[in-house]
């Protein structure tokens, strides 16, 4: 069963738990999860595992504590290490994927802005290759970065009473972070590179024409299937 | 006996067990935990054979596979590989060959 599936079906059985041990569960199920470099597969096949027994012993009277133990982040950590890495091949297929995606997203964007702009004001269609592609590098970078720090601090804060006003401050302030990245990079940074005419209509063709190639790519290797 | 201790001295005697159940049947996860209490293993937690069977998976000692269990959902059956039967043999002889001396040992320490 590929794991698409396996998450699917994972959604549904996971309504028979109790509540208690629902809880437990899904402090394990995102515990794991976040760990990003593991099979995806595997881990997939391993939470369904722990999620049949444990409904099986539900219904023998058990609790997930009596299952799993008092210490599931080490119990944890003791799966996790066994487990494969994912494939190096997938993983740069996934990452070359989502570059794609967002590069088309940007194109998108930049192309409806222009031509809303040219409405109002006169553009001035041409751009610098050099600081551009800059941008656009240090962007995908800072996203990729806070998407990043953002699930290592779910994983710590996972098994232990999180302190929901200080996680909202420290998400909060990535994703402030983040914006502020992207509207001022464009604006400081030094214009260079060769420098050619782009209107917003380009944009939104060459845009489209990417998240063409993206949606192939996606199919071709069955990236979220 | 404290937990470390005692998991320690668990973990590679629990692991020869989990090998020798499933080289005797193929099973899945809940009834293999069903299997060592039945033989009267209840001190062990159900959760700990997991991290075993993926170890045990990396060694290449058990495969699992996807299969319609009885009661008819699918579970993950294990079986023992060639490499599993050696190893559960050399664990055969490795055990033999302590068992009765650690017996003594503990027994003659304490009279």
């Amino acid at each position: 069963m590929h794991a698409k599936q396996l998450i699917e079906e994972n959604n549904l059985k996971r309504n028979q738990l109790t509540e208690e041990n629902e809880k437990y569960y899904e402090d394990m199920l995102i515990y794991i999860r976040t760990h990003l470099f593991i099979s995806e597969q595997q881990t997939e096949e391993l939470v369904m595992e722990l999620l049949d027994h444990l409904i099986e012993a539900q219904e023998a009277g058990k609790s997930a504590q009596d299952v799993f133990g008092d210490d599931p982040k080490t119990y944890c950590d003791d799966m996790i290490k066994h487990l494969p890495k994912e494939k190096g091949k997938s993983a740069a297929v996934f990452i070359g994927y989502l570059i794609l995606q967002f590069l088309g997203f940007f194109a998108l964007a930049s192309g409806a802005v222009t031509i809303i702009a040219s409405f109002f004001t006169q553009v001035n269609p041409s751009i610098a290759i050099g600081s551009s592609l800059l941008t656009f590098i240090i962007d995908a970078g800072v996203i990729f970065a806070a998407i990043a720090f953002i699930f290592v601090w779910i994983r710590r804060s996972m098994f232990k009473r999180s302190n929901k006003i200080k996680d909202g401050i420290v998400i909060g302030s990535i994703s402030a972070f983040t914006m502020a990245i992207f509207i001022f990079c464009p604006r400081l940074m030094p214009s260079f590179g060769y420098r050619i005419e782009i209107g917003g209509y380009d944009y939104l063709l060459a845009g489209l024409a990417i998240m063409v190639i993206s949606k192939i790519i996606n199919r071709k290797f069955q990236i979220t299937q | 006996m404290n937990m470390a201790m005692r998991s320690q001295l668990l973990k590679g005697i629990l692991e020869g067990c989990i090998l020798s159940i499933i080289h005797k049947e193929s099973v899945y996860g809940y009834e293999l935990s069903q299997k060592l209490q039945a033989f009267g293993l209840n001190d062990v937690s159900e959760g700990s054979i997991y991290p075993i069977l993926l170890r045990l998976q990396k060694e290449q000692f058990i495969e699992g596979e996807m299969r319609p269990s009885p009661t008819g959902p699918k579970r993950k059956y294990y079986k023992t590989t060639e490499k599993g039967l050696e190893a559960l043999i050399a664990f055969q002889q490795e055990w033999n060959s302590i068992q009765k001396p650690v017996e003594t040992i503990i027994n003659w320490g304490l009279n």
